[in-house]
């Protein structure tokens, strides 16, 4: 077992374009006299995010990362322009001696609450239908991590989007243990699966959807007599949607070694809790900050990164995370996660808003009333549909291009029907959901 | 939509939705996500509109990548 981090030791692995980057490389870029900084940064490549994203830690600088799904409207919406994108200033760089140090330097100044300059801008859709600015320090980013000498030979699996909240999470606790980070974030899950094992990561954290298309990708292995279990994978993380036991046992089976957790986390309040089994506990700096009302999880103001244009989260200093919780016991405080966000779509990790699609259907010529809503779905787990009350009887496919050049990819119903009346009452998830 | 519904009808009405062309036939061994560019999404709504069509939810059982695996769980009856 290697002691120390060193220079030559990979730290980003794309399988899809062979892209390798090495410890030794992102401390020379950060130890440059001046550097060219992008103070806003739609990453093209997953691993521009990450490599951002680290060196924004290491020189202490702000940066805010954009989302390349976000339509143009939306862009403009949160002040990503394209001046705001293209603006370059010239930064000096920061030392280190070593890959080893540079971890445990900024871990030092993390530890003592002295990061100095660095900020996390990212994007969260809100209520009001626009994707809400958080902006976060380290120690909100951080809070989670597992670091230590038994963390130094993690490989970690990247399948999270590296400009949200999760994928941020992934990063810094590979970064800190001085981890290879592989890309999977995106490739189809035969690669994914193959890679698990031809890279040897060990630890994944991904969204349930995720495990559920990697699961069909071994369990149809299991049929052909091919390898379908993953030996090497020792932690297995859910987040972003609520889990199932059925999808626990499946995953126990193809990941014999591997021990499962769930964690939380948001946008608007970084890393939060885990859990062992579906039972939700606060660690002990966060007695007090957490408090369970009529089935509600809220949090305390104080947890929470700053929002964009003084927006508060609250009056009364307790935000309320509309994530509906079943309480499991007082003292301790223990829940378990009912859903997340409620009446918020999760189409495969992306949570929706449906009442910011319905605004944009409404907006379409014609149409008088819109339902969006959650289906389940094998693939995503949910999909998004849509019923239009309209004038006319528009074509779907002009309804679908409409929302396509104002919203996310993942914010567009892909079952739109056009019918007499909507009916009301009915709570917008399909049974089961 | 009123005539009976094939994979093959419903696939096109998945690609017109995005305005590509639709194909004119499918083989067994055609694949949805590298020949037709089909992404998760579009996986989704296959899956969905195959379930109104026939009742069945293709991917309940496992990934299918291909034209031919699907067609294999689709029930027989149809035409």
């Amino acid at each position: 077992m290697k002691a120390l981090t060193e220079d030559a030791d990979c730290l980003w692995l794309d399988p899809a374009t062979g892209v390798r980057v090495t410890y030794g490389e992102l401390r020379e870029q950060a130890g440059l006299d001046e550097l060219e900084w992008r103070p806003w940064l739609c990453p093209e490549t997953p691993g521009e995010a990450v490599l951002g994203l680290l060196t924004a830690l290491l020189i202490g600088q702000e940066l805010t990362l954009v989302d390349a799904d976000l339509s143009a409207e939306e862009a403009r919406a949160v002040g990503a322009t394209q001046e705001r994108l293209a603006e370059v200033r010239r930064v000096p760089g920061r030392r280190f001696e070593s890959a080893a140090t540079m971890i445990d330097r900024i871990r030092e100044e993390w530890k003592a609450g002295v990061a100095a300059g660095f900020r996390l801008t990212l994007f969260t859709s809100g209520s009001t239908g626009l994707p809400k600015q958080v902006t976060h320090r380290l120690d909100g980013l951080a809070r989670m991590l597992r670091l230590g000498e038994r963390h130094r030979e993690d490989v970690w699996g990247l399948a999270y989007n590296p400009t949200h909240i999760a994928g941020v999470q992934v990063i810094l606790q590979a970064f800190f243990n001085g981890n290879v980070l592989v890309h999977l974030f995106g490739l189809e899950p035969a690669k994914v699966w193959s890679e698990v094992s031809l890279a040897g990561i060990s630890h994944l954290s991904a969204t349930p959807s995720f495990y559920r298309m990697l699961l069909a990708v071994a369990e149809a292995k299991s049929n052909s007599n091919e390898a379908s279990i993953a030996c090497g994978v020792r932690a297995i993380t859910l987040g972003g949607e609520r889990s199932d036991e059925g999808l626990r046992l499946r995953l126990a089976a193809c990941f014999p070694a591997a021990k499962i957790r769930n964690v939380y986390a948001s946008t608007e309040a970084g890393a939060l809790f885990a859990s062992e089994g579906d039972i939700f506990t606060l660690s002990t700096d966060l007695v007090g900050k957490v408090r369970i009302v009529d089935g509600e999880l809220q949090v305390a103001s104080a947890l929470l990164g700053e929002f964009a244009g003084g927006v508060a989260a609250s009056t009364d200093g307790w935000y309320r995370t509309g994530d509906t919780v079943e309480l499991v016991s007082n003292e301790p405080l223990r829940w378990r996660i009912m859903s997340r966000q409620r009446d918020w779509v999760n189409v495969g990790g992306h949570k929706v808003n449906p009442a910011e699609v319905e605004a944009v259907l409404l907006a379409y010529p014609g149409v008088r009333e819109a339902r969006v809503y959650g289906r389940d779905n094998s693939v995503l787990g949910q999909i998004l549909c849509a019923e239009v009350v309209a004038a006319s009887t528009p074509e779907e496919v002009d309804l679908r291009t409409y929302l396509a050049e104002r919203l996310q990819g993942a914010k567009v119903p892909r079952l739109i029907r056009v019918v007499d009346r909507i009916a009301r009452g009915r709570t917008g998830k399909q049974a089961g959901a | 939509m009123k005539s009976s519904p094939s994979l093959l009808s419903v696939v096109n009405q998945v690609l017109a939705n995005k305005r590509r062309p639709a194909v004119a036939a499918l083989a067994p061994d055609t694949r949805l996500r590298e020949e037709l560019g089909f992404d998760s999404l579009d996986l989704a709504e296959l899956t969905v509109r195959l379930e109104e069509a026939f009742g069945v939810d293709i991917f309940a059982a496992g990934v299918v990548g291909t034209a031919g695996e699907i067609e294999a769980r689709l029930p027989p009856e149809r035409k």
